[in-house]
């Protein structure tokens, strides 16, 4: 195993000049050989007592080296707790890549069974449902470790080509309404009915549609209603779904868009979810030239919002 | 007929296992959450627990402790049927009073079925 190339490591977490530990260190032996010369010059040259310019010099640097020393060891602590999430994403991924397959892996079972007998015609209907929902889960952590790993290199290309959003977002309404009725959740749409094209990427908008509408079906606990706007605002378009769910506590709320946020109050909730979604959103409608946000209170309910240029 | 309690948060998972146990004649109980299973506990008396460790409002170690303290409840054997494969969170189980230990992806349903039999039909 190679060692770790710590100027790469600093800039793959996006620490500065002054942050990254080799740079310092060739501060601070700059910094060494350039004071000892210096006060073994001055000091005999100039002064009848050497001892008490040297002193004062060598004190001068030595706080020097503890302020360099500790911006060492923060550069290091930094690099080693990016390294620290990095592992711990990979291993919560792959841990909730693994409810997909067992529901694969049993259910496919289970149908073998229950094709032998026609009268469990509506069984194989549910379990063939079930089979569709978890590849659909599964494919979207796999997207979703894909666009991370771009978005950390920097790689992430968008396909931009015209959408008509509001088509787009009644097919996505019909299929969540399974999942809804579930959820014991109503879920609406309100659409303006002259919805101009945009051009962005179709994938990818669908994405956070998809993680708005999901989000605020997952984290209503109870009975409740979900409504999904879309209209004109000026040479914007905005899209907005609003809950009456559990909300997000107010001190967490700055944390909302960072990698691997959870609230606290979800957890109990629902095991499942990354952390991701929203910070991959966020990247994506940015990337879009559009704006990203949200209005959320603690048991009342969030609203999460999104524009997009209109295409001109 | 024997009755079995399967907690569970995947309604998928539910629906496939209690499936098949019912066509091996026992009668299946469903619980999708920490606090739901340990009332169904109380209110059925299982003759045998499959318990998921990662499930909504309790998990799965908080309801093993309090069903193995429980003196309605201890004696019912519990399985532990979860996707957590570290040695820590099976030695914890074992101590907590769990039965067995099985990591769903890695058994087919009617493996599973098999040592379900064992527990609770040993004769056979």
């Amino acid at each position: 195993m190679k060692g770790i190339n710590i100027s790469a490591e600093c800039r793959s977490i996006g620490l500065g000049l002054w942050q990254c530990p080799p740079f310092l260190f060739l501060v601070m032996g700059f910094i060494t050989i350039t004071s000892m010369i210096g006060v073994s010059l001055l000091s005999s040259r100039y002064f009848q007592e050497p001892e008490v310019p040297t002193i004062i010099i060598v004190s001068f640097i030595a706080t020097l080296f503890l302020i360099i020393g500790n911006a060492i060891i923060n550069g290091f602590s930094k690099i080693a707790e990016a390294n620290r999430i990095k592992s711990q994403f990979v291993s919560i991924i792959s841990h909730q890549l693994r409810t997909p397959v067992s529901i694969f892996k049993w259910t496919l079972e289970s149908l073998q069974q229950t094709i032998k007998k026609p009268e469990l015609c509506d069984e194989t209907n549910s379990s063939i449902l079930n089979l569709q929902d978890a590849s659909q889960k599964m494919i979207h952590l796999v997207n979703t470790l894909l666009d991370v790993t771009r978005i950390e290199a920097g790689t992430l290309t968008l396909q931009s080509e015209d959408i008509s959003l509001s088509e787009t977002l009644k097919k996505l309404i019909n299929g969540f309404q399974r999942y809804a009725e579930m959820s014991h959740i109503a879920l609406a749409m309100e659409s303006d009915t002259d919805i101009p094209l945009v051009h962005v990427d179709r994938s990818r908008i669908i994405m956070v549609m998809q993680t708005f509408i999901d989000n605020a079906i997952r984290y209503s606990p109870h009975t409740g209603t979900v409504r999904v706007l879309l209209k004109k605002e000026g040479t914007f378009i905005r899209f907005s779904v609003s809950d009456t769910g559990v909300g997000i506590p107010s001190l967490q709320q700055k944390n909302i868009f960072h990698k691997f946020f959870r609230a606290s109050n979800i957890m109990q909730y629902q095991t499942e979810g990354t952390g991701i979604d929203l910070f991959i959103s966020k990247y994506i409608i940015e990337a879009c030239r559009g704006t990203i946000g949200f209005t959320s209170e603690e048991t009342k309910g969030s609203t999460f919002w999104f524009t997009l240029p209109i295409k001109k | 007929m024997k009755k079995i309690l399967f907690v569970e948060d995947e309604s998928a998972l539910q629906r496939a296992v209690s499936r098949v146990l019912t066509d091996e004649g026992y009668k299946m109980l469903s619980a999708m959450d920490g606090e739901a299973a340990i009332a169904m506990a109380h209110k059925e008396l299982p003759d045998l627990i499959l318990l998921d460790l990662i499930i909504p409002k309790k998990d799965g170690f908080a309801i093993l402790t309090e069903l193995k303290q429980d003196k309605e409840t201890m004696n019912i054997p519990v399985i532990i049927l979860t996707n957590l494969e570290g040695n820590a969170d099976v030695e914890r189980a074992l101590m907590l009073g769990a039965t067995t230990y099985l990591v769903k992806i890695n058994y087919q349903l009617q493996e599973i079925v098999e040592k379900i039999k064992n527990i609770l039909d040993p004769a056979k």
